[in-house]
């Protein structure tokens, strides 16, 4: 009896083994090919029901740790010409182990490229009307005062992916949302091939937020149903809009509807405008209630001065962006701002570019772009974050 | 306070204000046994993101990420504590993570109940009447407490 105990346990164990054993290899990067700045580093580990963690490393430090699929992310190994040791560590439930490594070479020093193409979405006017036609040699473009080859450069009909982001609060009440939400609908419906909008309605909390829709998708129904109530955070919000359009292709941008004054979000404005900075996304505000003052307001969070100080950053950061702030004397206004700004991007010019003289130091780089015709104003980003 | 300890919005106001006033190591003493208790109402929340963000600001993300995520498994609800742990990964240069955090506000809207921070600002009367009708029950403690504040001349004053 005993041994034939003794041989079914024999006859189990490499079993029992097999399901303990993990498995784990690197499907990004791929090790081939030198990396810079952010890099997609991903694995897969089989069996995935066997894993309790996964943890990640880039040259010997940890830089995250997951405990479920899809076991991916995004690091930023720098821009120093260098090799890096990507390695993936798998912990199983019941104490197996699995080790996969990659390193990826430096890149040789006579191949050597910067390979940070920068885009800029432009907006020309006569001072009135917008200007279209202008060819790519009538642009000039100045990046911390050097002027800078224009490598690519088309007009109009680039995709966007924005999000229309409606204040729902205690005093949009009553007609006020229903207009608002008129307006944001309007700019959803107007989307093209390739574009993708998202509308969200925030108080003091998310109230609302749609999936991203492209042309010819309806919108929820419940998008009407919402009721306006509570605080505002807005720059809760906006961080949030931006976020979620950091993962999107083509145009960013986000399109506000608020009086600005923001009363409970848990981040400064300072704190999105570095967002802001750093994700390269328009902002248009369509600012309500501003009648050209600024607010006298406070609150058990902030006196009057912070106030002021954050309404105005926001308009400074919607003007560098490459946005611009309409002012709206009634909601109803809105539905017709909306469809000027599609217009607006649907103008834009895009020129691309490869800074000269990049330092990859996290430093605001100036820009400007000047068009060789007499008469002609130009919109654009101001900056970029240099990484 | 010295009267009514468990008063922990009175704590939190105490240490917000203190915190305007510069007085950061008070403020987180105050702050520290409510974010790091087993709360989960609105006051629990708040001197989370607090105490978060002064972390943050002191160049201790780790110890804010820690604090927020002990703070979101009491209180999973509460969207200002993802997204200011979202900011914080962000800070991090953790993009994926950060990105992770925001993914329970985008797919839950809607909550039914006003925010932390709102509740804060909206100044209920009702913890303040039973501040002052603590302190009156017990005007032994009021004077022991404003004599460790103040010194002794001073609490006797009229």
């Amino acid at each position: 009896m005993s041994r034939w105990i003794a041989t079914l346990a024999l006859a189990l164990a490499p079993a029992v083994l097999w399901s303990q054993e993990l498995h784990v290899s690197i499907t990004a990067p791929e090790g081939l090919e030198p990396v810079f700045g952010a890099v997609d580093f991903g694995a897969v580990v089989y069996p995935p029901d066997e894993v309790a963690r996964v943890e990640f490393l880039v040259d010997g430090e940890t830089v995250d740790e997951l405990t479920r699929p899809p076991f991916e992310l995004s690091v930023d190994v720098g821009w120093e010409n260098i090799e890096h040791r990507f390695e993936v560590r798998a912990f199983g439930h019941r104490g197996g182990q699995a080790t996969a490594v990659v390193v990826t070479p430096p890149i040789r020093v006579d191949l050597e490229l910067d390979i940070e193409l920068q885009q800029l979405y432009i907006t020309v006017t006569d001072g009135e009307s917008r200007v279209r036609g202008l060819r790519r040699d009538e642009f000039e473009v100045i990046d911390d005062g050097a002027r800078q080859e224009i490598v690519t450069f088309a007009g109009g009909e680039v995709p966007l992916a924005a999000v229309v982001l409606v204040d729902a609060s205690v005093s949009m009440t009553g007609r006020r949302l229903g207009l608002a939400v008129r307006g944001a609908a309007a700019f959803a419906a107007a989307a093209r091939t390739n574009d993708e909008v998202a509308i969200h309605l925030f108080s003091d909390r998310l109230l609302y937020a749609s999936p991203f829709v492209g042309a010819g998708a309806s919108l929820p129904t419940a998008l009407t149903e919402v009721r306006a109530d509570g605080g505002t955070a807005l720059f809760d919000h906006l961080y949030l809009a931006i976020k979620q359009l950091e993962s999107r292709q083509g145009r960013r941008v986000v399109i506000v509807l608020s009086d600005g004054l923001d009363s409970h979000s848990v981040l400064r404005m300072r704190e999105v405008a570095w967002l802001v900075r750093r994700s390269r996304a328009m902002i248009y505000w369509l600012r309500l209630d501003a009648e050209g003052v600024q607010p006298a307001r406070f609150s058990s969070w902030k006196n009057a001065d912070d106030y002021r100080r954050e309404w105005r950053l926001l308009g400074e950061i919607v003007a560098e962006t490459g946005g611009r702030i309409l002012d709206l004397q009634r909601v109803d206004q809105a539905e017709g701002s909306v469809r000027a700004i599609l217009e607006e991007l649907r103008d834009q010019y895009v020129l691309g570019y490869y800074p000269l003289g990049n330092r990859n130091d996290g430093s605001w780089h100036k820009v400007r772009v000047r068009v060789n015709r007499p008469g002609l104003r130009v919109r654009t980003r101001g900056g970029y974050l240099d990484y | 306070m010295a009267a009514s300890p468990e008063l922990e919005e009175a704590r939190l106001r105490l240490a917000l204000n203190l915190e305007r006033t510069g007085d950061r190591q008070r403020f987180r003493e105050l702050l520290d046994p409510i974010a790091t208790g087993d709360g989960r109402d609105w006051v629990s929340a708040v001197a989370c993101e607090e105490l978060a963000r002064s972390q943050l600001e002191a160049g201790l993300p780790e110890e804010a990420d820690l604090l927020l995520r002990g703070a979101l498994q009491r209180m999973p609800e509460r969207q200002a504590l993802w997204i200011l742990l979202a900011h914080v990964h962000d800070r991090q240069g953790l993009l994926s993570r950060s990105w992770e955090s925001l993914e329970p506000v985008a797919a839950a809207p809607g909550a039914a109940e006003a925010s932390e921070r709102l509740t804060y600002d909206a100044w209920a009367n009702g913890p303040l009447e039973r501040a002052r009708a603590a302190l009156s029950r017990d005007s032994a403690a009021l004077r022991a407490a404003l004599v460790a504040e103040l010194g002794r001349d001073a609490a006797v004053r009229p």
